[in-house]
């Protein structure tokens, strides 16, 4: 096992996540918790504080990467309607899992960032939309929200400041749409996870038609410390367009998989290589998806990128949520598009035309070419489809299933014409050149809809 | 209100001004542009969901739906650009890829959307080669029947359900391309507007059980005209196919019903070639329609000669046009019959229901009860009406026609036994009636789907009513036996078109004062004192 070489950077939003009771308020409390969210909330003007987040120039970490003071800076500051701070705990980017690490192990830091956030935009309630499969968290979280209360920290008079907060969690019930911002919001409302038309944005127009702010855990809980350790400490770390700690979670074929804490724009190959523990079984690097599944692959020649907004919006594809996925070369790529497309027909959310066809097309084409019935002009056909799916949606959702399928076929074509050859002898229906329907092959679920129809019979 | 604000904006090169706030869709549409739609519906919240209306705002990344993006000054629109057309084709490459190719077997063939876009915008063939997905056929409820394959999840239907009747039945229910219009289990469509979503479907996903197979809707005649159900006066369309009115639909008009009809003016038309449709003719010796001026003419005069005009009595319906009833005013005028032997029959009430959209249904289930107070006074329904009686009871009353043109709805007693008692019964039936005495004389009425006419709403509001179907035999058109009537009494020269006797009409009646029927249109016209 590789050496880990991780004493260059001081871990800052994880400092203190491997130590017993680091959930706990006294723990929390021990190691200077809440005082920065007390100066704040005695010293600071909302306006001021917006001005900081500003000018530490701190991008959202949910996968979007807008910056999050300017966000905040277009809640009107003149309105009767009630405003309202929604922590997007979703975490549903395939290959993501840094939100699960703060909220099990340190929620203190996720409560206090987030009464600095409310504090700068004015609201007096605050939701966490967590992911329904993320129990452990949520019960943490819980716990946590609840000492903040018993203490003092959340309620009527914030740590004695006389700000008014309030802190409710919200389930989700496993849907990956529910963690774009809008279909959160939809779902946070009662109503299905259906993202709504922007403009209205969020900051004008959210949760129950009235101002709201969505920020993903891991940004809120960079607030705390900018206003912990300075504006400057902050923008002293990586690029100046993108700058701050940056949690990455490394999955697939490496040694150690986990999520790191690294400074941004620390090279992706370093990442793996030192933090990970490299590509498992001494095999060598195929590919590497560099921000959960939405965004486009990486050859293993194109790595050698820092891993920051700017660097990789260059090689053309994104930091998305950090979810870093590693292929080894053994991995069969249609088999990966495959089971990525699965995922994004599966969650569409069916709303618009683009996307609702789109998503199930794509996935049943490469299904097809991986099972022995695909075609050559199927290829050409997929990048075809993906890119008449790009930006012509309500969410982006069509678009986080096309980069994916674009760029795999794109960069990994050989091995589509592989498995097209290698089924080349099965039959095939004589008009299309598709697959000729067997005996058997009706779908579990038509077979049921049929028996239903029938009435029994 | 406040002045209109207006923005300038350019589409296709050209300057246009629209109000400040408008959905970009309108503005096209109001000028002419073809930009097709799917999920947009002018009654209803827009959604922009079906992605057919893209357009190219010049300097925004990506495509705009029309529906959805309101205009703002500056705007620079593109709708035929190649970049709009393309992202349109797509849009429907995609709706295309499960939607199943049944056209021929299809109801809403010849009325789909999908067909028109398709031929109008979308690509010759199809790269779709794979299985498509399969989704339920069943029962709603209120006869309106899922074809689960066709949905293109639209949410037309769903918005209506929760937005204009506000009972929220209809739902869509699973993701991605299996997602489908439903009914949560055990609660099914049933409001009382459910049949307005099969108005709205744009395809043939939602279809109603009576018009299933009956007609290719090219074949149909199509004719503009109002329901009768009640005294709201929703705009409605006939189709008709073969002489028999095959379908309702709802017809747009702002000042009434919008874009809504209710499901009882909808389905009520199966009295008009109905098992109870009473087309006897029974005058004296004679059962030829065609003598019935004459007879009319002739024992009308001699029943006032011989009894005096206050001995003949008639009873009209608040369903009958405007010009049926003038036309009989001026028939006992002419007889010296004074207004007071003129009573009405009106329908029992019902009960009034106003929906979440504003869309309401009236008590009064009179289509034109506001006409017979504009030409025979405000006293028909009621002062008139017990005097006849009374005078009935007294045998002081010797000539009595009676109009029973209220489908399904028979006379009350009082008229049936007040006919035993004269010497002169005559009875314009529209439904059989077996308490008609042997002795009364008996004469096929028109239904309103057969008459050319006008009627006033309970606004006051006058509108057309148009024949979408021929007359069946032996029925003869009110106003023109009235019309001969008159002839044959000398009082008037000859027969005269609709249109020429609401105009003459108009210049009687102070409510229709200054009217004209050219002026009339689709939409009808607020009448003198109307509280619109």
């Amino acid at each position: 096992m590789a050496e880990i070489k991780q004493e260059k950077f001081e871990k800052v939003l994880t400092k203190y996540v491997d130590e017993d009771g680091s959930a706990t308020l006294e723990f929390y409390r021990g190691h200077g918790g809440y005082e920065a969210a007390e100066r704040v909330l005695k010293e600071m003007k909302p306006g001021e504080v917006i001005e900081a987040v500003k000018e530490s120039t701190l991008r959202g970490r949910g996968g979007a990467g807008f910056p999050c003071g300017v966000k905040w800076s277009f809640v009107p500051k003149e309105t009767d309607k009630p405003k309202y701070l929604v922590v997007n705990a979703d975490e549903s980017e395939p290959g993501t899992f840094k939100d699960r690490v703060l909220m099990e192990r340190d929620p203190h830091q996720l409560i206090e960032g987030s009464i600095i956030s409310a504090y700068a935009i004015e609201s007096h309630v605050c939701y966490i939309y967590i992911r329904g499969e993320y129990y452990d968290a949520f019960l943490t979280m819980q716990k946590a929200i609840d000492e903040a209360y018993e203490a003092g920290i959340l309620g009527e008079n914030v740590l004695g400041t006389g700000f008014r907060l309030d802190m409710t969690m919200h389930r989700g019930a496993g849907a990956y749409i529910c963690g774009e911002e809008t279909g959160l919001l939809s779902s946070l409302e009662g109503k299905r996870g259906l993202p709504k038309i922007k403009p209205p944005f969020p900051a004008v127009e959210g949760l129950f038609g009235c101002p709201t702010v969505v920020n993903n855990v891991e940004t809120l809980s960079c607030v705390t410390h900018i206003f912990d350790r300075g504006v400057d400490w902050f923008k002293s770390i990586g690029p100046p367009e993108g700058p701050g700690p940056k949690l990455l979670c490394v999955s697939g074929h490496v040694e150690r998989p986990g999520t790191y804490e690294v400074p941004m724009g620390i090279n992706l190959l370093d990442l793996v290589n030192d933090y990970a523990g490299g590509v498992w079984k001494k095999r060598k690097l195929k590919a590497i998806i560099p921000g959960g599944t939405s965004a486009k692959i990486l050859t293993a020649e194109e790595c050698d990128v820092g891993m920051d907004y700017e660097s990789l919006a260059a090689k053309d594809t994104m930091l998305g949520s950090g979810g870093v996925i590693v292929m080894d070369e053994k991995t069969n790529m249609v088999n990966a598009l495959y089971n990525i497309l699965r995922f994004y027909a599966h969650e569409s959310c069916g709303q618009c035309t683009p996307c609702r066809e789109g998503t199930g097309w794509l996935a049943k084409i490469c299904g097809r070419i991986l099972h022995g019935t695909g075609r050559m002009e199927d290829l050409d056909l997929m990048i075809d489809l993906a890119q008449k799916m790009c930006g012509r949606t309500i969410c982006v959702l069509a678009d986080a299933a096309a980069f994916p399928c674009e760029s795999i076929v794109r960069k990994f074509r050989l091995e589509f014409y592989a498995k097209i050859n290698a089924g080349a002898g099965h039959e095939r229906d004589i008009h299309t050149g598709g697959p000729l329907v067997q005996p058997g092959a009706l779908s579990a679920h038509n077979q049921e809809r049929l028996d239903e129809l029938r009435g029994g019979h | 209100m406040t002045e209109k604000q207006t923005v300038n904006l350019k589409i296709n090169g050209e300057e246009v001004e629209a109000p400040a706030g408008e959905m970009l869709i309108k503005v096209c549409h109001d000028r002419g542009l073809d930009v097709p739609f799917f999920c947009y519906h002018p009654g209803l919240v827009p959604e922009g969901n079906c992605r057919m209306c893209l357009v190219e705002v010049v300097k925004a990344p990506k495509p705009m739906p029309a529906c959805t993006t309101p205009v703002t000054d500056g705007m620079e629109i593109e709708t035929h650009s190649e970049a709009a057309k393309d992202a349109r084709a797509d849009v429907l490459e995609f709706m295309l890829s499960n939607h199943p190719l049944d056209c021929p077997i299809c109801d809403k063939s010849g009325e789909c959307l999908l067909q028109d876009n398709s031929y109008d915008h979308g690509k010759d063939g199809s790269r779709m080669v794979d299985v498509k997905q399969l989704k339920p056929t069943k029962d709603l409820g209120n006869g309106v029947k899922l074809w689960g394959n066709r949905c293109i999840s639209c949410t037309r239907c769903v918005r209506f359900c929760s937005d204009i009747a506000g009972s929220g039945e209809l739902a869509m229910v699973n993701r991605g391309d299996s997602s489908v219009v439903d009914v949560f289990p055990g609660y099914p469509l049933q409001n009382p507007l459910s049949g307005n979503v099969v108005d709205i479907c744009p395809v043939g996903a939602l279809l109603t059980e009576v018009f299933l197979y009956q007609a290719r809707v090219w074949y149909e005649k199509k004719t503009a005209s109002v329901c009768h159900e009640c005294a709201r006066g929703c705009n409605i369309e006939l189709q008709a196919l073969n002489n028999e009115v095959k379908r309702i639909v709802a017809r747009h008009n702002d000042a009434v019903n919008d874009y809504w009809i209710c499901d009882h003016g909808r389905y009520t038309y199966d009295y008009i070639l109905g098992p109870e449709r009473s087309l006897e003719c029974r005058l004296g010796d004679s059962a030829n329609p065609a003598d019935a001026p004459g007879f009319l003419a002739r024992r009308l005069k001699k029943s006032a000669d011989e009894h005096g005009a206050d001995s003949l009595g008639v009873v009209v319906s608040a369903v009958m046009s405007n010009e049926a009833l003038y036309l009989l005013g001026s028939l006992l005028q002419e007889l010296g019959v004074p207004a007071e032997n003129i009573a009405a029959c009106a329908r029992d009430d019902g009960d009034e229901e106003t929906f979440k959209g504003g869309f309401r249904i009236s008590s009064d289930r009179n289509p034109n009860r506001r006409g017979v107070e504009a030409i025979l006074g405000k006293d028909a329904f009621s002062s008139h009406s017990d005097g006849l009686l009374k005078k009935a009871k007294a045998s002081k009353l010797r000539g009595l026609v009676l109009v029973s043109d209220l489908p399904g709805q028979r006379l009350p007693d009082g008229w049936i036994e007040a006919l035993e008692t004269v010497d002169f019964g005559l009875v314009f039936l529209l439904e059989n009636d077996s308490r008609i005495p042997e002795t009364a004389h008996l004469l096929p009425a028109t239904a309103f789907s057969e008459r050319d006419g006008s009627i006033i709403n309970e606004d006051g509001r006058v509108q057309l009513v148009r024949a979408a179907t021929q007359l069946p035999r032996g029925v003869l058109s009110l106003d023109e036996l009235l019309q001969d009537t008159l002839v044959e009494l000398g009082a008037r020269e000859s027969r005269i078109s609709p249109r020429g006797l609401f105009d003459e009409m108009a210049g009687v009646i102070p409510a229709l004062a200054g009217m004209r029927h050219g002026d009339l249109g689709e939409a009808g016209l607020s009448a003198q004192g109307g509280e619109e």
